[in-house]
């Protein structure tokens, strides 16, 4: 017999080795365990964001290099919606310090008849409260041993005759990641920033319709797939409530109407930010 | 966008627990204790992921944990094992005759999950080295050594015309 035969005999007993049922479980129980402590400290950092949110103030961008001489500002120009109107690269901030860094892309929305003033503004507010909170970070860190990373990047998700969606996809890291998603939807008659309150508005019943047809379609996705978990109040005390018109939303290529969920909101952290896609017989639009 | 490294970390713990069962079995060599390895793994990748610095090494990193955790776990079963009452009924150990990798059994813990890694899984040495925290020359090296083992260990089994195998 030769090492090698011996060897292919010993690889085929390593294999032979049965794998419980329950070793998934052990597995499953595992990573609970992790994430069962890591959610009271996600907590806690969600009280303390918002209160730095809510502080935050308009800063340009004059004074925003000038604050830190590592600051960057790269322009570039990246045509995305032809002659119409469309979204470039305004302005890039990146930081690098070791256990710190930032990549933030910042875009404004030009070209086109519509009035973009208010959209960039609000782009704007929405970036630089990202920077503000990395610049905090870095601040208050004296001992020198935190880590920070936020990682910030946009799409068109959507360009239709009626409204333009811009999608800001944040990653932030510390302790833990957390991934938030920030969506623009722009009316492109008016040019104002659409919410999903004011898209609801005239509309209280739909309101109601499209929270019932999201929980059917979490405990029917649950049913389907073992690996998917969702959370709604009225079934397990925590998680999904009700549509409050707060929430990222986009129109999808058949006109559908998309609700995008943050990390966290509705479902623990593996399954990420989770959309539903809302069929227009609830919508009725 | 980039996926989230934690959210990869759960997925490979998930998709491979089969290979993550196996590796721990071949250290704890029994049911039980290989579950409370992947239980115990699998918590610490998700409490010590923020200590990874590059995403890349990810997948080694979390096979570097199960090992760890597995050493861990046989450190202190060796000691549990020293009570008194070990000392006064010594016993002889049960896992070896159901134990399937006890071909391999003379090896020590690492050529063990070297050969594991080189030729049960397959991987490159640069992957094995990095996973064990050594330089590839000591992998190589450690390969080598445990090679010769096995085929000392089969020159001996042949001499001794042990028949209920048949090679």
């Amino acid at each position: 017999m030769k090492d090698s035969d011996k060897l292919n005999e010993l690889k085929e007993e390593y294999f032979r080795t049965p794998v419980p049922v329950e070793a998934l479980d052990r597995m499953k129980k595992g990573i609970k365990e992790a994430k069962e402590e890591k959610k009271r400290r996600i907590i806690m950092k969600t009280y303390k964001r918002t209160g730095a949110a809510a502080a935050a103030v308009l800063i340009t961008i004059g004074t925003m290099a000038n604050l830190n001489s590592v600051t960057a500002s790269a322009m570039e120009q990246v045509p995305v919606l032809g002659a119409i109107a469309k979204v470039v690269t305004f302005r890039t901030f990146q930081d690098d310090k070791g256990n710190y860094e930032a990549n933030i892309d910042i875009p404004n929305v030009s070209g086109g008849d519509i009035d973009n003033v208010q959209i960039n503004r609000s782009i704007e507010d929405y970036a630089d409260q990202l920077i503000k909170e990395y610049e905090k970070q870095v601040t208050d860190d004296l001992a020198g041993d935190g880590h920070y990373s936020v990682t910030s990047s946009y799409e068109v998700i959507a360009d239709n005759e009626n409204y333009l969606s811009l999608r800001i996809n944040t990653t932030v890291i510390m302790a833990s990641g957390e991934e938030s998603v920030k969506i623009f939807n722009i009316d492109k008659k008016t040019g104002e920033v659409v919410t999903l309150k004011d898209l609801l508005n005239e509309k209280s019943d739909s309101k109601e319709a499209i929270t019932q047809n999201i929980k059917k379609q979490m405990d029917d996705q649950m049913a389907k797939d073992d690996s998917l978990m969702y959370f709604y109040k009225d079934k397990d005390g925590e998680g999904f409530d009700h549509i409050t018109g707060e929430e990222n939303y986009y129109f999808n290529k058949d006109g559908e109407l998309v609700i995008v969920f943050d990390e966290y909101e509705t479902a623990p952290g593996y399954m990420g930010t989770v959309e539903f896609t809302i069929p227009k017989s609830v919508t009725e639009f | 966008m980039k996926q989230k490294i934690e959210e990869q970390a759960e997925r490979l713990l998930l998709d491979n627990y089969e290979k993550y069962y196996r590796l721990a079995y071949s250290y704890a060599k029994n049911e039980s204790d290989a579950l409370d390895i992947v239980q115990e793994s699998a918590y610490k990748v998700l409490k010590e992921i923020k200590k990874l610095k590059q995403e890349s090494f990810l997948s080694t990193w979390i096979y570097r944990v199960v090992i760890n955790t597995s050493i861990d776990f046989l450190r202190k079963r060796n000691k549990e094992t020293v009570s008194i009452y070990d000392l006064e009924i010594p016993h002889e150990d049960r896992y070896q005759e159901t134990d399937p990798n006890e071909l391999i059994d003379f090896l020590s813990n690492e050529e063990q999950t070297i050969v594991t890694l080189k030729y049960f899984e397959e991987w490159k040495f640069e992957e094995i080295a990095d996973t064990l925290n050594l330089n590839i020359n000591t992998v190589k090296t450690r390969l080598y050594r445990a090679l010769k083992k096995i085929r000392l260990s089969l020159e001996t089994e042949q001499m001794e015309g042990r028949k209920e195998r048949n090679y």
